[in-house]
């Protein structure tokens, strides 16, 4: 599970999972923890 | 409680609380005045060391740096030895202080390498147990059932300087798993940094000189430390910040007496001491209390705490669950306060460890590959059959270095790595 936190964060952390070869992999989760690209739960 | 909050005591913000707990200060100082006494009087062997300069830390304050519970590294024979050599020399006018207005024991990791906040939180700690425990006493017997409190008899609460040893006493406190809770008044803890701190002391050497009323002083030290920061006209390049503390160190070797001039303008600004460690205590409560609370009851009605038979069905249901909470249900605001992210790895795996401790499948030991790499938590179940999952909760720093390194790792197919299967 790899939390990231920037535009910038998750770009470098896809480039490093296609260079070794494990993007998309079951076993590998990205959880998306950027503030500013979503909507409140409250206000949805 | 599970794990240590980042806080402890600074023994500036006794000293500088005017009347409430200066006291406390002034029976640090007190105890130092003895320590001093015996060194200089007397050869310190290993049991008078143990016994008077040696001190454990006060887990059951629930403060400190470590990670996961409250078992942090005791006040070890080495600081002890730290204060024996260095006392004489540190507080040489106790109560007779020319430059600075009181004594102050973080002097002592201005000076001595090794010597840390940790230490000098946990020797004032100690040092004013007597009144944490009379104070937690009193808040609960106000405010705590009488079925959560018991009768403890409790080690080292004073110094008796009569007779030279550590009294014990019997209070009525709260009870947590077999052991007391002390409790702590707010205004007495900072995060980072104590007031008085060595980095501040390098970084912010340039405005010490200015605080030198002697002009013949002032002038050679001035001197001195532009002579040791290099310059070439040609290139009309700034110096680093490495280079002016180097220089900077360099200076306070030639002249020592800077260091009181450093804690003397360090006094003079005191109140701003008290409201940056306010601000901190706000901001480390808002962050491991009020985020993590309401993240776990985000949680909570989403199922993520109940149990499920197969482990690694359970770990996929379970990061769903948290992937889902982060991403759609506004539970990213746990890693936010005022539009700022927490900063630095440790607090995020404190924050882990906080929300995930009552899940059936974590593990609170954060640190497994034995240092391969900065995986900050397994699913424990699964450890035997060599099946658990890893995660990895990252600051940005460093972040290239350590996925790579990660991944490097989980590339060779060992009987411990899960990615790669």
């Amino acid at each position: 599970m790899i939390i990231y936190f920037t535009e910038d964060e998750y770009k470098r952390v896809i480039a490093i999972l296609n260079e070794v070869g494990l993007n998309r992999k079951e076993n590998i989760v990205l959880i998306d923890g950027r503030n500013d690209n979503k909507v409140s739960a409250s206000n949805a | 409680m599970v794990a240590d909050l980042p806080l402890f005591i600074d023994p500036f913000l006794l000293f500088n609380s005017k009347k409430k707990y200066k006291q406390l200060h002034d029976d640090i100082i007190k105890h130092l005045v003895f320590l001093k006494e015996k060194s200089t009087s007397q050869t310190i062997d290993t049991g008078a060391l143990k016994a008077w300069y040696v001190f454990k830390e006060v887990e059951q304050n629930w403060l400190g740096f470590s990670v996961s519970g409250n078992k942090g590294s005791a006040l070890g024979l080495d600081f002890g030895r730290a204060l024996n050599e260095n006392l004489h020399k540190i507080f040489s006018e106790f109560g007779q202080e020319k430059v600075t207005k009181g004594s102050h024991l973080e002097k002592l990791c201005l000076i001595k390498d090794g010597v840390g906040k940790d230490n000098i939180s946990d020797f004032a700690t100690n040092l004013v147990k007597g009144f944490l425990l009379d104070y937690t006493q009193t808040f609960a017997q106000k405010h705590i059932a009488e079925s959560l409190r018991e009768k403890f008899r409790v080690q080292r609460v004073r110094f008796n300087y009569d007779t030279e040893t550590w009294e014990e006493a019997t209070f009525y406190l709260p009870k947590f798993k077999n052991d007391f809770v002390i409790l702590m008044p707010k205004e007495l803890l900072t995060k980072d940094e104590t007031w008085i701190n060595k980095k501040d002391l390098f970084e912010d050497f340039d405005r010490i000189p200015s605080a030198i009323a002697d002009d013949e002083l002032r002038h050679k030290v001035n001197n001195y430390f532009l002579g040791r920061i290099p310059r070439d006209p040609k290139k009309k390049k700034e110096p680093t910040k490495q280079e002016k503390a180097a220089a900077a160190f360099a200076t306070i070797q030639e002249f020592p007496e800077l260091i009181d001039y450093y804690i003397k303008s360090k006094e003079e600004s005191g109140d701003l001491a008290e409201s940056i460690s306010s601000e901190k205590v706000a901001f480390s409560q808002k962050f491991y209390i009020n985020n993590v609370q309401q993240f776990i009851a985000g949680l909570q009605n989403k199922s993520f705490y109940a149990s499920a038979q197969n482990s690694q069905e359970e770990a996929k249901k379970k990061i769903e669950i948290l992937k889902e909470y982060i991403e759609n249900n506004d539970g990213c605001k746990l890693f936010y306060h005022n539009g700022q992210r927490i900063k630095g790895e440790k607090y995020l795996q404190l924050l882990f460890g906080l929300v995930c401790h009552e899940s059936s499948i974590f593990d609170t030991n954060r640190e497994v590959n034995n240092g391969r790499g900065p995986v900050i938590s397994k699913f424990q179940k699964e450890m035997r059959t060599n099946r658990w999952w890893s995660l990895s909760w990252q600051a940005t720093k460093n972040l290239n270095k350590i996925y790579k390194s990660k991944l490097r790792f989980t590339k060779k197919p060992t009987k411990q790595c899960p990615l790669s299967k």
